[in-house]
């Protein structure tokens, strides 16, 4: 199911929500990055229909989701803040909801059990709400948008305060959700979560879209910010000869070596070039290398040049 | 020549020269009570420049003169006959210091003042730093929750002694210099002056604790402050309303209902410090009480102890959970 | 720095640490394990704030028996939840926390700036502490656990809500401001980055129970039998070049996996880039994450 947002415009009052944004989204993961109060959580409810952009069109499966019910049952959503009756067991909360959908009872509580349980709280389930860790309540939040099998899965933080052992369930659920075919977005501050699980991201920021799509190629769109590419020859002697070599080449703007970690880095602004044709060179000064690796193939670092707007130096 | 040039770390070593617990708890009470006086808190200075106002007014100005200090001895003979035995006193003393704390439509006291301003003052003593939870970074401060209590009870305690012992005090000191500032006046009057410090002492520290109890109970200031107010105004009016019923009616064991008003269990022990026999104005007419000291301090130690108790386990349980 | 001998704590029938015995070496500890796992209650109890219904504990080398009130002159404590008041200003409230420390006023007046100058706290310091952003708030937080310069300093979720950048600074300062001074810190946190990026030494509990104890580097320094690579061009080519070497990739959909025998795989993959006329974006051996091991440990 597909996602298109064209030239939407939120704004609340005078308050900026998200300007402008145009995207396509596939099934799969995308993970939506950026800082707090950049506009996030504004297009997921656009997405959901919740709210109705200032400007701009939004289609889900080529439908209005702001005006268009039926669309609604196809959404699944967790949103970041806690939004449970307490006094009620998690199997009562996610079966309520599976009524509300005129689910019979029986049925209702069947399901429940079983997609709680498929997230791991098999003891917790018949306890109240308010007895609930954290990471117990964002998979009550998680089996209550996934129990109706919705094809569009939409979570605002639903890693926040989660022990790692419920991050990786979740994690591994999300995964086997989107094999299946269900389009997932997911905002999350922990980015090595957001690699681990996908490369598709879209980063926000002031409401602005800064790049959205496979972050290698985002990277690669951004080749004007020279790319570090650091290179660990298995012999620590060829670390100056290497160095030399990579010296004769054009695309080399500058070299670094670190004898402590036996490493050489260079800089460059043409990196296909570079990794294109380092093999050759490696292969014909019969340097043998053990690792070769890029700083800046982390979100970490993505992450950070795109926020503070590098690629518009 | 060389010249000099330095570049300083970015981070650099600390000594905190910490000192100890007792001036911590000191300084924590007294910055406090300091902010008592702040323009935030017009109200808290208001009531202080009311009840000044009304002692200079009523028991400097207009009193009259250092012979009836601080006691007088009133007779109602003239109402009664020769040999009457009923509830209402024939004669009784009617103490300065006394009244000071007593209600203010029979007496003429200014407990109602003391009262709201100790509520007021006391209401988010506790209770805020529960709310917003710096109750734990209080605690994890080189200090017990003991220590914690005291540092919160000191600034209400100190204020409430700044209309309790304090304008008693100016008052003597008026009739003093009215009497002609002589030394023998002093001497004279040495356990008057030592017993209006414990009775102003002693007034202070039980609505301190009782107002810090409200609050660690209700936590939200506006809740705590009404609920004390009430809890002590509203008893003593029940109490004294069910006192002069049951005495007209002539019932036995009608003093007993006075115990459940805190207001006057701290009247009868503040009577038993100046060793003057305690009796209700009520109606306009003084009432004989039948209740002995020990009664009224079990009863007082009982409300003491289970203030303190209270807030100790409300502190103890809110760690515990988070 | 920390020893623990049996210490067992009980609420009611629930066992919250269950004769939890352990030795920390000095330096920055990662405290890592599920919720419930006896992790704060552990924490409460070397702040001297609980009692341990059995047992003994020893912190900065004093036994915690009766006087518990003075081991927190040398401790920090940043609770993970939301606990600074909002009708203060940030330097008001650090000045009043360093002075229920034992500061004297001139002294915790000029170790509030100096510590709000290294969070690059602005004007906004003077401003009440109630507009502040989750990010500041978590800063003034972390101020008044190090306001009173203390030997060691507990951190909880010290991350918790923060956005990456925040999360980067709220790190790099708490790396700084410790190393410096010698602080040693105790870190309990959900994101196991955070452990990596700071601490030495890791710890993990659950049910009450100590379960590993080991050095940070020496886990994730752990290196596996697999090379990851990453290929741009004919993959295909690339993949049918190692055949040839009876080499067999695996494509875990982001990366190819190549078992590794021994350092030859390294130049054989780089003669298939070459044959396959392949980009070779990336080539290294996989190494142990932190994640797994915990949830090996967890399991």
């Amino acid at each position: 199911m597909s996602i298109r947002l064209e030239q939407v415009t939120k704004n609340y009052g005078n308050v900026q929500g998200i300007s402008n944004i145009s995207l396509e989204i596939e099934s799969g993961i995308t993970g939506i990055l950026g800082p707090n109060g950049a506009g996030k959580s504004t297009t997921m409810k656009i997405i959901l229909g919740l709210s109705r952009p200032s400007r701009g069109i939004v289609r889900v499966d080529g439908n209005d989701p702001f005006t268009d019910w039926k669309l609604k049952r196809k959404f699944g959503f967790v949103p970041e803040y806690d939004c449970f009756y307490e006094h009620m067991s998690g199997l009562d909360y996610v079966a309520y909801f599976l009524r509300m959908h005129d689910v019979d009872k029986e049925e209702a509580e069947k399901i429940a059990r079983k997609a709680l349980s498929e997230l791991g709280l098999d003891e917790a389930m018949e306890r109240k709400i308010n007895t609930y860790s954290r990471g117990m309540r964002q998979k009550t939040k998680v089996a209550r948008a996934t129990v109706f099998d919705p094809d569009i899965l939409i979570m605002d933080e639903p890693f926040q305060g989660a022990d790692p052992t419920t991050r990786g369930i979740l994690m591994k659920k999300m995964a086997e959700w989107a094999e299946k075919g269900k389009t997932i977005l997911i905002s999350s501050h922990i980015l090595h979560d957001v690699q681990s699980m996908t490369d598709n991201i879209m980063l926000i920021n002031n409401g602005k879209m800064l790049a959205y799509g496979d972050r290698h190629e985002i990277r690669k769109l951004m080749d004007n910010i020279p790319r570090p590419i650091s290179i660990v020859p298995l012999k620590k002697g060829n670390l100056r000869n290497l160095a030399k070599r990579m010296l004769d080449e054009k695309w080399t703007k500058s070299t670094t070596i670190d004898e402590d970690n036996n490493e050489l880095t260079v800089e460059t602004d043409q990196s296909e070039e570079v990794y294109m044709e380092l093999p050759r060179i490696l292969r014909n000064e019969k340097i043998s290398v053990q690792r070769i690796y890029s700083e800046d193939d982390s979100l970490d670092s993505l992450y950070e040049k795109l926020v503070e707007g590098a690629q518009w130096k | 020549m060389k010249k000099k040039a330095q570049v300083s770390d970015r981070f650099r070593d600390f000594d905190a020269n910490l000192t100890t617990r007792p001036w911590i708890v000191l300084g924590m009470g007294l910055r406090r009570f300091e902010k008592f006086f702040s323009t935030k808190n017009k109200i808290i200075m208001g009531l202080v420049v009311i009840i000044y106002l009304w002692t200079l007014a009523f028991d400097v100005l207009l009193a009259s003169g250092s012979e009836n200090y601080p006691c007088v001895l009133r007779d109602n003979g003239d109402f009664f006959d020769d040999d009457y035995s009923g509830p209402l006193m024939v004669e009784f003393k009617d103490c300065g210091p006394l009244t000071y704390y007593g209600d203010l439509f029979t007496g003429g006291g200014i407990r109602i003042l003391i009262v709201s301003l100790a509520a007021i003052a006391s209401g988010g003593m506790i209770g805020n730093d529960m709310t917003n939870k710096s109750l734990h970074l209080y605690l994890s401060r080189p200090i017990s929750r003991i220590d914690y209590l005291i540092a919160r009870f000191i600034p209400v305690f100190l204020l409430l002694l700044l209309v309790t012992a304090v304008p008693n005090l100016i008052v003597a000191a008026a009739m003093w210099s009215d009497g002609g500032l002589k030394t023998e006046w002093i001497t004279g009057h040495k356990w008057l002056i030592v017993n209006i410090f414990v009775q102003g002492i002693f007034y202070s520290a039980a609505y301190s604790i009782i107002g810090l109890t409200f609050s660690t109970a209700l936590k939200k200031e506006s809740n705590a402050s009404g609920a004390f107010f009430l809890f002590v105004y509203g008893t003593s009016i029940i109490a004294e309303l069910f006192f002069t019923i049951l005495k007209a009616f002539g019932i036995d064991g009608a003093d007993g209902v006075l115990l459940i008003s805190v207001s006057h269990v701290l009247d009868m022990i503040s009577y038993a410090i100046f060793d003057i026999e305690y009796y209700v104005q009520a109606g306009f007419a003084p009432w004989k009480v039948d209740i002995s000291d020990t009664e009224a301090g079990a009863v007082f130690t009982i409300i003491f102890t289970g203030c303190c108790g209270f807030m100790y386990w409300m502190i103890l349980q809110m760690e515990a959970n988070k | 720095m920390i020893k623990a001998t049996n210490v067992t704590k009980k609420y009611g029938g629930l066992k919250a640490l269950d004769d939890f015995s352990v030795d920390i070496p000095e330096g920055k500890i990662g405290v890592l394990g599920p919720n419930g796992a006896g992790k704060s209650t552990f924490v409460k109890i070397a702040l001297g704030l609980l009692t341990a219904t059995s047992g003994e504990i020893t912190v900065l080398g004093e036994k915690l028996t009766k006087n518990t009130t003075n081991i927190r002159k040398k401790i920090g404590y940043m609770p993970e939840h939301d606990c600074v008041p909002d009708e203060m200003t940030g330097v008001e409230f650090l000045i009043e926390m360093g002075m229920v420390s034992g500061m004297s006023l001139a002294g915790a007046t000029e170790r509030t700036h100096e510590i709000l100058g290294h969070l690059r706290m602005g004007e906004e310091k003077y401003r009440l502490i109630g507009e502040y952003s989750g990010g500041m708030r978590q800063k003034v937080k972390l101020a008044q656990g190090l306001i009173h310069a203390p030997e060691l300093i507990f951190l909880d979720e010290p991350t918790s809500g923060l956005d990456p950048n925040a999360r980067r600074e709220m790190l790099e300062t708490i790396n700084g401001l410790t190393e410096v001074s010698n602080t040693k810190v105790l870190l309990s946190t959900h994101i196991l980055q955070d452990v990596e990026m700071v601490c030495d030494t890791v710890i993990i509990v659950k049910d009450g129970k100590l379960q590993m104890q080991e050095n940070v580097e020496k886990i994730i320094g752990k290196k596996s039998n697999f090379i990851q690579v990453r290929i741009g061009g004919p993959v295909e080519d690339f993949i049918s070049e190692l055949k040839k070497k009876k080499i067999t990739a695996e494509d875990d959909g982001r990366a190819l996996i190549i078992p590794y025998k021994n350092d030859s795989t390294y130049d054989q993959i780089i003669d298939a880039t070459v044959k396959s006329n392949c980009l070779l974006y990336e080539m290294e051996r996989t190494t142990q994450s932190m994640d797994s091991v915990y949830q090996e440990i967890i399991e």
